[in-house]
């Protein structure tokens, strides 16, 4: 079945397919996206529920292979000690995730020149900024200005509560003379165009039914729409198709019901995530491009970067109380983030204040991390006299990208609607491993000196349920041999075909990648917007 | 789940054993404030999760056939052992039947800190997180202020390129 063309279809409608269409949306073009999860109903989030902690193990939970929903793909990560994580409707990953909101620094666009490691971007922190502030205007930011960290910004609302924890560890690291900053968050510190400020009701990833934390479906979905701009659900896309030119010239894509349908476009815009995307790419196959569509430099799929992370907890004296408040943000330390030559390793991480989690979770391992704590005896200590009186740190590292970190297609193991899904291929390597143990060790000092009486968890492990930020798949670059998009986040060899989500990122940063997903993907937007008219030549 | 489950952990003398096993893996606090599992109803969570989780029931099923073997020589109920024979034949279970005794130790705890009346021991509302959430005193903006000066003191801490 064939349906109408349109001028743009976009692919995905989460973080970066909802920025792009919102930016292409102040034009004429006519724009279609196609998702294939569903929208979400609010009024059913898990947080509204008094058993809300059960479903993060159920159909709730962050990993598609354990929620197993009609419009989830499983992923196949036997081979990596990280598994992706994400969510499947209008909104994609921004309902479920913990929406900390940290830009990279310049020099994460410059690692070749100034550390020669990975490649530098043709693009840089400057080309973006205008974009990262009208995101911030746009998806509800909270923040203080002032971060030194940071060339001079200002987020558009005051900051969200650090809470007696992130206060409390702010005095530790003000003892060692480290840097830190309350976390810019896309949470609401304020009631902001409709939508409500936050309660501190701490299970962010279980859906914020107040419309507190910025996810597209609630911030550019409705203004999009409203321009005009269509958006399909439940159609899974297949594959991109290309004409006898190799440009691409539509999709095919299987309804709810398995049916499949194409559906053609003049130009197409990839926005699936850094494992989705790839996917899509690597299936993509025809006789101009037998490895999968714009793979002619064999990049596709490969460079695959998470944020390996670790954590460590300290024992305090008082209760401190971390399940109040937005999950994953209070404050950050940036201290350790830059090169620094005298270290063992190359580039850097961050020290992350995230609160705490909720008693189940916690006596299952904690979020993310599936290692249950002891029964018996042991349970009760360790939930009454450690768990309320606990804060940690988590080490969120840079990761490099590597030729051998990878997605490619499961040869064996298929979707509901018969397409291969993703296999992950991904190790840690040893700048990373030296990058955890010095970032574990510094994590134990800012403890102390914030008054742990003792440290309970001392990290070793990275977790596993941890890969949220997917990066790197089809990197952008200005090396047609090297890299996949060019700086305008179009595909070298196919040029009408775009892509605007984490794949295109050369580097990781050591930082929550959606803040610079949605930034790139309004710059992306931009480009097309300006150069629309010689996009072909 | 089975005819058979249902026998073993659901006649009474199945129950007893299965809510003594629950006491094993979260017992109450010291001063008695906070229940046991196996006090909580705990074993109703778990007969529904082995209604609807597949492999479940059947997984408990063996799982309770080894630990009523356990105790049989014992010629008692898991009741009457000593608080060191308990402990024993848990350890012993957890052993044996440990894909068995991980399960049990995972409902356990699921249906344990679902009840509403568990989180408040933790400070936590028994009410759902939305829409009521918690308080949490803004920090003024002096005292935000103080805190971060000597950030600042510090200057610029990125570098340019």
């Amino acid at each position: 079945m064939s349906n109408e063309a349109v001028d743009v279809l976009i692919i995905g409608a989460g973080a970066s397919g909802a920025a792009v269409a919102w930016s292409l949306s102040e034009t004429n073009l006519k724009i279609l996206c196609l998702e294939q999860g569903s929208r979400v109903d609010r009024r059913k989030f898990p947080s509204k529920r008094s058993d809300y902690e059960l479903h993060r193990y159920d159909k709730f939970s962050c990993d598609p292979n354990v929620r197993g929903l009609p419009e989830d793909y499983p992923i196949n990560a036997e081979e990596s000690p990280i598994t992706p994580v994400n969510f499947n409707a209008v909104g994609g990953g921004t309902i479920n995730y913990l929406a900390h909101w940290v830009r990279f620094h310049p020099s994460n666009f410059r690692t070749k020149t100034l550390d020669g490691v990975a490649d530098d971007w043709p693009i840089d922190y400057r080309t973006l900024e205008p974009f990262y502030a009208l995101n911030d205007r746009n998806m509800g930011v909270s923040g203080l200005a002032g971060n030194p960290s940071y060339p001079p910004y200002t987020p558009p609302l005051p900051p969200i509560k650090m809470g007696k924890l992130g206060r409390t560890l702010a005095g530790g690291f003000n003892k060692l003379g480290w840097h830190w900053w309350p976390s810019d968050a896309a949470i609401l510190s304020l009631d902001y165009e409709g939508r409500k400020k936050c309660r501190n009701a701490g299970v962010c990833d279980l859906g914020c039914a107040v419309g507190a934390k910025a996810s597209v479906d609630i911030t550019y979905w409705p203004l999009a729409e409203r321009r005009g701009v269509k958006l399909k659900t439940r159609c899974r896309v297949r594959e991109v198709t290309v004409d006898g030119k190799g440009r691409a010239d539509g999709v095919l894509y299987h309804d709810e019901d398995g049916q499949i349908h194409r559906q053609k476009a003049v130009i197409v815009v990839l926005a699936c995530n850094g494992i989705g995307t790839p996917r899509i790419m690597l299936n993509s196959k025809s006789k101009q491009f037998p490895d999968g569509i714009a793979n002619r430099s064999g990049q596709v799929g490969k460079n695959l970067m998470f944020h390996p992370l670790s954590g460590v907890v300290g024992l305090f004296d008082q209760p401190m109380e971390g399940f109040k408040g937005p999950m994953a943000c209070s404050i950050l330390s940036q201290e350790f983030y830059e090169t620094d030559p005298s270290r063992d390793f190359v580039r850097g991480y961050g020290l992350h204040s995230g609160r705490y989690t909720t008693p189940m979770t916690y006596a299952l391992g904690g979020y993310g991390i599936d290692r249950p704590i002891p029964w018996g005896e042991a349970h009760r200590v360790k939930m009454d006299e450690i768990y309320p009186y606990s804060a940690g740190l988590t080490i969120v590292t840079e990761d490099l990208p590597r030729q051998t970190n990878r997605v490619t297609l499961d040869p064996d193991l298929t979707d509901s609607d018969g397409i291969p899904v993703p296999k992950i291929t991904y190790r840690l390597d040893e700048n990373t491993k030296r990058m955890i143990s010095h970032g574990e060790e510094r994590a134990k000092e800012a403890l102390l000196a914030a008054g742990a009486r003792s440290i309970v968890s001392s990290g070793g492990d990275v977790w596993r349920r941890a890969g949220w930020h997917q990066m790197g798949t089809a990197r952008m670059g200005s090396d047609p041999d090297r890299s996949v998009v060019d700086s305008w986040g179009r595909c070298h060899h196919v040029k009408n075909l775009f892509i605007v989500d984490g794949s295109i990122f050369a580097t990781s940063a050591a930082v929550n990648p959606t803040s610079t997903i949605q930034a790139l993907a309004l710059y992306v937007g931009n480009c097309i917007k300006k150069n629309r008219r010689q996009l072909f030549d | 789940m089975s005819n058979l489950i249902e026998s073993i952990a659901w006649s009474a003398d199945g129950k007893a054993l299965l809510n003594g096993l629950l006491d094993e893996i979260i017992p109450a606090s010291d001063d008695g404030r906070i229940p046991s599992a196996g006090s909580l109803g705990v074993e109703d969570f778990i007969a529904n999760k082995a209604r609807e989780v597949p492999g479940l029931g059947a997984l408990l099923e063996r799982g309770l056939r080894t630990a009523q073997a356990l105790l049989e020589p014992k010629g008692d109920t898991f009741e009457a052992l000593s608080p060191a024979d308990r402990l024993a034949l848990a350890e012993s279970l957890e052993r044996r039947e440990p894909d068995f005794f991980t399960a049990l130790t995972r409902y356990t705890y699921m249906g344990y800190y679902t009840d509403p009346t568990i989180p408040p021991h933790f400070g936590l509302s028994a009410k759902p997180p939305h829409p009521y959430g918690y308080e949490v005193p803004d920090e003024s903006p002096e005292e935000l202020t103080a805190l971060v000066e000597p950030v600042k003191k510090r200057g610029r801490c990125y570098q340019k390129c």
